[in-house]
């Protein structure tokens, strides 16, 4: 599924919750699509976020990356840090990224080579507490989140997905 | 500054600059068509036994079953190959009229960062573990031929673990070029934020093993800044060392040579600055940042270790620190002043 349309589809998933226009949502979608580069993941490898469809306002936001491996044969994966290093991009429906996670953060710039099993999966799970990465809290509404695997060129990134904070 | 096969040898296991099949140059000769289909079936045929004998002559550079014109193409370097290549075909049984031969131009290796080195310099790719950094530069310390990187890119950040190095990697050869011999420990208090360990610059140092060759003061150069390169076209030759700079005037252009971005350059932007080291208790302090004014990406994850020098003149630079980490985005690069690997690792001479 092209970038843009996973976007689009997040959106609306979340325009659906909050009666906003379609148009609004495509125009949205374009705008969040061009934000960063990203590259292509192997064909065998599936990158995963995993939300909450809604989450209660001013609890923890769990975000899960899962990254398997669906060859046959063991992979090497050429990731950046010495750890398995995740960002991940929250926006409200207008587009606006309000949190971004390693947002000012400074990363060393170490490549760590990582054999993936056929069929293993690596799990990363971070907590966003709701706070825009100026530390102002959010307000209630939609919102869509990707994660960021950072690799070897530009990161490899999951599809948009939307989730709701209720009031 | 080329590399042709016959300089490099075995040494470097890179791509061959090819395509000369595809896009044939003009032949010294007109190509005859094959009028007989049978010619034609025996193309194959003959390619397979022409290719062994006419590539083991001198000055030729390809063989080619050039299915589009229904012909075998060869390529040459000079025209006073032609006659060999004739005679070898013609014992071969092979009509003129099945053939062409081209003078073309010598295919080179290209090495790239990420290559077999010998001897080493510096920007090249080094791996431990299950980690590939870059070798910042070589340098002596006293009597001992040894290289700098990255503290991070040891088995353990601060302390030494002998951490053994292998270049590009240990599956393309096994030999262990240095072993980790330098790495002081970070230290809590005094300067460091409470909670934090702190060191004033991410550096290491590893003593070359006796049978490696390593050339001091020269850093391998890419095509050019800034354009994703890591193909080796030249060296920097590192001329001189800034010793006692620890702040930096902004604006100031620094560069550096790395395995996954190659050659790099921007404008420091803050210096003498305390960072922390996200997701980890670990604070450098008085490091230099540094980004391009257009945004270009400048750092990359293996990177790290890379030598930050500025040019004086063509392709002598004076050396200024070493490169540890970057933004997310690796628009941003962040280095440890020379003066500060110095006051932690001891004097060194980095010059050729």
């Amino acid at each position: 599924m092209p970038f843009s349309t996973a976007v689009t589809l997040a959106l609306l998933a979340a325009a659906c919750a909050a009666d906003w226009p379609e148009h609004a949502a495509d125009a949205r979608a374009a705008d969040l699509a061009e934000r960063t580069m990203t590259a292509s993941v192997p064909d065998s490898v599936f990158l995963r976020l995993i939300v909450p469809g809604e989450v209660r306002a001013g609890q923890p936001v769990p975000l899960g990356l899962r990254i398997e491996h669906r060859g046959t044969r063991p992979l090497d994966l050429y990731l950046r840090g010495r750890a398995i290093t995740v960002d991940i991009e929250v926006a409200r429906a207008d587009g606006e990224v309000v949190w971004r996670r390693l947002e000012g953060q400074i990363i060393p710039a170490i490549l760590h080579i990582r054999t993936l099993a056929p069929g293993e999966r690596l799990e990363v799970d971070v907590e966003w507490d709701q706070r825009t990465t100026g530390g102002a809290p959010v307000a209630p509404g939609a919102y869509v989140a990707r994660a960021l695997l950072l690799a070897e060129g530009d990161p490899w990134a999951t599809e948009w997905v939307g989730f709701r904070i209720g009031g | 500054m080329r590399f042709t096969i016959a300089s490099l040898g075995p040494i470097v296991a890179t791509s061959l600059v090819l395509g000369a099949c595809a896009d044939a140059p003009n032949p010294v000769e007109p190509p005859a068509q094959l009028d007989a289909a049978a010619a034609q079936d025996r193309l194959p045929d003959w390619f397979a036994q022409a290719s062994l004998v006419v590539l083991a002559l001198p000055s030729t550079v390809f063989a080619d079953h050039d299915e589009v014109n229904d012909r075998l193409l060869f390529g040459v370097e000079n025209a006073a190959a032609i006659r060999g290549v004739r005679t070898a075909l013609t014992r071969l049984g092979i009509p003129s009229s099945a053939y062409a031969i081209a003078v073309t131009e010598p295919i080179y290796q290209v090495a790239t960062l990420r290559d077999r080195w010998r001897p080493t310099q510096g920007g090249i790719q080094i791996h431990f573990g299950n980690y590939l950094c870059t070798l910042g530069f070589n340098a002596d310390d006293g009597t001992q031929r040894s290289f700098i990187t990255n503290s991070h890119c040891t088995g353990k950040q601060g302390g030494v673990q002998s951490t053994q190095y292998y270049q590009p990697t240990s599956s393309v050869d096994g030999t262990v070029i240095a072993t980790e011999v330098e790495d002081p420990q970070y230290f809590r208090g005094g300067a460091c934020p409470r909670g934090r360990k702190c060191r004033y610059s991410d550096a290491s140092r590893a003593l070359y093993s006796s049978s490696v060759g390593s050339t001091r003061g020269a850093i391998a150069k890419t095509s050019g800044a800034n354009n994703g390169s890591i193909e080796v076209s030249g060296t920097f030759t590192v001329t001189s060392q800034d010793n006692t700079t620890s702040s930096f005037a902004g604006g100031t252009t620094v560069n550096k040579v790395g395995r996954t971005t190659g050659w790099t350059r921007g404008n420091t932007t803050n210096s003498c600055v305390n960072v922390n080291v996200s997701r980890s208790n670990i604070t450098q302090l008085c490091q230099t940042l540094v980004q391009d004014p257009d945004g270009a990406v400048l750092v990359g994850g293996g990177d790290s270790g890379s030598g930050v020098f500025r040019v004086t003149s063509g392709d002598n630079v004076q050396l200024v620190g070493i490169l540890w980490g970057g933004n997310s985005s690796g628009t941003l690069f962040v280095f440890s002043p020379l003066k500060n690997i110095q006051q932690e690792l001891g004097t060194l001479v980095a010059t050729n």
